[in-house]
């Protein structure tokens, strides 16, 4: 298990944790300027607390998988796939550090610059969907991350060119509802649109009025999507050995 | 004939670098990817807005706020691609190509050479603005009443705001090359600090009355409300931090600020690949 | 004939934040060197002696701590722009190059660096792509090469901006014997049928390719030149007695005091894992010590493999100068 994984160095992290704070605050500066309601830079304070969580799995362990694959260890844990999610699992409590501050400072930033209350209805539900939101994220992570492997840079180009339109759709700068059901549906294949959907409406006073769907039903749906997700990443891992084994490589190289 | 000679050169090493430049941003193995990128990304940029204003005002969003968020999304498509491309091409060249000491002992002018490579850049940038203009003018309730008069102002100004940008760039590369991995990651979050600052998506006096402050000294910030003015034919926009700055002023301020920026670029480059050289980092390449 | 490189009392040191704060390592230290135009000059070292610091400063890629080095005439710190135009630089074992460009795109883009018009540029690169089998690869991304290709293309780069002083920093690295021959003989050839003369700066830790290519050869260790010739005098200045390879067939053998015996001049070991030996060169002023090592071996217990009687090779010469073997194993004899 790795614990120390990506975040090594103090000023590597200082940028870590400044950097997704930026956009958060932009998009938070837009609904002030049209005068809308508090609650509205809260949604947005929420919605890029998460989404910099959601970015940080995403990136770190696909990155974190390469920087493996340069020094040898990848070979090894790719002799037993289920080690191989281990690896990963242990990298994702490795970050937990810097993404619990990172929260934190998101909330702090909220209340004291831009003055968001919180107004939770169930603290019980907010910290389930919570919690179920970072496990779908973690199973969708490690799907990503062997992607990456198999396919290469254009894998990795693909996903930075779709970066913008999930950011769009997931509902970080505004309700999901709002995109109406036929394209919040597919949204909600991004484990992090329902998840904010749900937190919003347990942590806002305005958010039950832009519920996309209700709380139970969209906890539902993300345990379902932790299942699938999961299981997509075991059978990518268990390809990537076999490309492995018989090829006598990982991945095309990195140029 | 010696001053031919040298510009007859600088402009070979320009073009060059400029189809170096266009060659690693363009050859990927699907060009599909390519145009996608080119399009995608303007487009979405512009969703995004669309529906934030859907969701807070409804239908009631004036067409004020509306012709404001265009234009700066737009404009600040040439901000985003040159300044975030110019400053990778250190980090491209020492990290993914492992070019840089080579490039470095050559007689190559660096300044040049970054300046090319960010030429690429501006491609992509010019044609994701003309994406985003069309489909503005197509789906949004744009009122564009620019004068003849006013064209070539703006076409000045215009050239002004890339000017600067490059020169931006070029200081960005010189802190890349004292930075180790962290390089990357800084020329990041400062195009997060100016897409904050510079009254892109809303206007600089929404934000806090310090930060407002530092905002109207950013070359960025004048550049986008002239262009503003001169597009939408007003003499003030709903910016109020620019109230009673006439657009003159702003030109000159846009300028200064430019010719600064050039003569700090320049020492302040050659200073750095001097440090860098005392140190021995040029080629120093980030080892996980 | 004039001087291609200079060094006056050069050093350079680097803080050494891993030991001691503040501490300095120096990686060159009072390095006085004069090369002269139209030779190979080598440098001939084991891995951290300080060969790549040197080749760096030379070619205005790193200034020096202290002391002067003179490149063409011009010195380093502050001419560099008039350096840069005469020289040019190869790192072996390396992956360098615009992986989405072709061979000949790649070249084509460091001769513009350079300020060489396209058409005698695309010349160049034609005939050293042929020189060296590289032409069918010509049109071929730099990706898609295995790294032998990639090197030599590194390789044909130092040559296609046609510099005055070239500098070779363990070209050979990586290669496999065919192209390591064929990248030698392309060098010995291009300085000897040079219409002007041309220099070349060459770092190894190979003995036969600095035997075999160099006109002179620096032994340089821990930063500092131990002697400075051409390679045939050092072999027969450092020649003051016969060298003797032992193989003791024990891995515990407790090689190093065998280094007291009288009249052992020089003396290095190493263990050759797979035989479970250990290889001991000896350099003795008289025969009469090899009976006393012979004697002092045995009454440790061990038995002798083999005695060889050698020729007194660079590598003999290196041992007596540095105390320790340049390659495989090498025990830090100090
Ligand atoms: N940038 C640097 N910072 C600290 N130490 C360095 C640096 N570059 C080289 N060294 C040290 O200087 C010594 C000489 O290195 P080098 O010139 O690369 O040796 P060689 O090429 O002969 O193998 C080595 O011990 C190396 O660790
Ligand atoms: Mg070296």
């Amino acid at each position: 298990m790795r614990i120390i994984g990506v975040n090594r160095e103090p000023s590597w992290l200082i940028f870590e944790l400044f950097f997704p704070l930026l956009p958060i605050c932009a998009f938070a500066f837009v609904y002030k300027s049209m005068n809308a309601p508090t609650d509205y830079l809260g949604f947005v304070i929420l919605g890029g607390a998460m989404t910099a969580i959601w970015m940080n799995v995403l990136w770190g362990m696909a990155a974190q998988f390469f920087w493996e694959r340069e020094s040898g260890n990848l070979t090894l844990y790719m002799l037993c796939p289920m080690s191989t999610m281990a690896v990963l699992i242990g990298m994702a409590f490795g970050s937990a550090f810097s993404t619990f501050f990172r929260v934190i400072i998101t909330f702090l930033i909220g209340k004291f610059l831009f003055g968001v209350t919180l107004h939770v209805a169930s603290y019980f539900w907010l910290f389930v969907t919570f919690i179920l939101t970072i496990a779908a994220v973690f199973s969708l992570g490690m799907m990503m991350a062997s992607f990456f492997l198999i396919y290469g840079r254009d894998a990795w180009n693909i996903l930075t060119v779709f970066m913008e339109p999930v950011f769009f759709m997931s509902g970080f700068y505004f309700p999901v509802k709002t995109l109406g059901y036929p394209l919040g549906a597919l949204a909600s294949l991004i484990p992090i649109t329902l998840g904010l959907d749900s937190m919003r409406q347990l942590a806002f006073a305005l958010g039950p009025e832009t519920a996309f769907l209700p709380v139970k039903t969209e906890v539902a749906i993300l345990v379902v999507l932790t299942v699938v997700y999961l299981a997509g990443a075991k059978y990518l891992l268990n390809k990537l050995e076999y490309l492995g084994r018989r090829e006598g490589r990982l991945t095309l190289r990195w140029q | 004939m010696a001053v031919t000679d040298t510009l007859k050169r600088s402009a070979k090493v320009v073009r060059s670098a400029a189809w170096l430049g266009w060659q690693l941003e363009s050859n990927w193995a699907d060009p599909a990817i390519f145009a996608i990128i080119t399009i995608i990304r303007p487009l979405a940029s512009l969703l995004i807005i669309i529906f934030m204003f859907r969701f807070a005002l409804g239908a009631s969003a004036s067409a004020d706020l509306l012709n404001f968020f265009f234009i700066g999304n737009t404009v600040y498509l040439f901000v985003y691609n040159v300044l975030f491309g110019i400053s990778q091409v250190i980090f491209e060249d020492r990290e993914h190509y492992e070019v840089i000491k080579y490039i470095y002992i050559s007689p190559v002018n660096w300044y040049l050479y970054f300046i090319g490579r960010g030429f690429a850049r501006l491609i992509i940038a010019g044609v994701s603005c003309v994406v985003s203009i069309v489909a503005g003018l197509i789906f949004l309730p744009l009122k564009f009443n620019m004068t003849a008069a006013a064209v070539p102002v703006f076409a000045f100004s215009f050239l002004l705001g890339i000017v600067s940008i490059f020169f931006m760039g070029i200081i960005m590369c010189a802190l890349t090359l004292v930075m180790a991995r962290h390089g990357n990651m800084m020329s990041e979050s400062i195009s997060g600090i100016f897409f904050i600052l510079c009254g892109i998506i809303y206007p600089i006096s929404a934000l806090p009355v310090w930060l407002q402050k530092i905002s109207t000294a950013i070359p960025i910030s004048y550049w986008l409300e002239i262009s503003r003015r001169l597009i939408l034919n007003t003499d003030q926009t709903i910016d109020a931090a620019w109230h009673g700055v006439s657009t003159a002023d702003l030109v000159y301020r846009l300028g200064f600020s430019t010719a600064v920026l050039f003569a700090f670029s320049v020492v302040f480059f050659y200073y750095m690949s001097m440090l860098a050289r005392a140190k021995g980092i040029i080629d120093r390449t980030t080892s996980y | 004939m004039a001087i291609a490189i200079k060094t006056n009392d050069l050093s350079r040191t680097f803080s050494d934040d891993g030991e001691k704060k503040g501490g300095l390592f120096w990686a060159l230290r009072d390095v006085n060197i004069e090369i002269p135009d139209g030779m190979i000059f080598g440098l001939l070292g084991p891995n951290g002696a300080g060969k790549t610091t040197l080749i760096k400063i030379l070619s205005t890629l790193l200034l020096p701590s202290a002391g002067e080095a003179l490149v063409a005439g011009y010195n380093v710190d502050n001419e560099y722009d008039k350096i840069r135009p005469v020289i040019n630089m190869v790192s072996g074992g390396e992956n360098c190059g615009y992986g989405i460009l072709t061979v000949a795109e790649n070249l084509w883009m460091f001769t513009q660096f350079y300020g060489i018009p396209t058409k005698p540029a695309m010349k160049r690169i034609k005939e050293l792509l042929e020189i060296m089998n590289l032409t069918e690869k010509a049109d071929t991304k730099i990706n898609k090469l295995s790294t032998g290709m990639r090197q030599k293309m590194n390789f044909i780069r130092g040559f296609v901006t046609d510099p005055k002083i070239l500098f070779l920093d363990e070209p050979t690295l990586g290669l496999d014997v065919n192209a390591a021959r064929e990248t030698r003989k392309f060098v010995m050839n291009w300085v000897k049928t040079a219409e002007e003369p041309k220099t070349v700066i060459l770092t190894t830790h190979y003995m036969q390719e600095a035997d075999e290519m160099c006109d002179r050869l620096a032994i340089i260790d821990h930063g500092k030149i131990l002697a400075e010739d051409t390679p045939r005098s050092l072999k027969k200045q450092e020649s003051g007695g016969i060298s003797y390879n032992i193989t003791v067939g024990y891995k515990d053998f407790d090689a190093e005091g065998l280094r007291k015996i009288p009249g052992v001049a020089s003396f290095a070991h190493s263990v050759l894992d797979e035989q479970g030996m250990i290889e001991m060169v000896f350099i003795l002023q008289t025969d009469a010590a090899l009976a006393k090592i012979i004697e002092k071996i045995n009454s440790d217990g061990f038995s002798i493999n083999n005695i060889q009687k050698t020729e007194f090779t660079l590598e003999d010469a290196f041992i007596k100068l540095v105390g320790r073997r340049l390659s495989n194993g090498e025990s830090d004899a100090r």
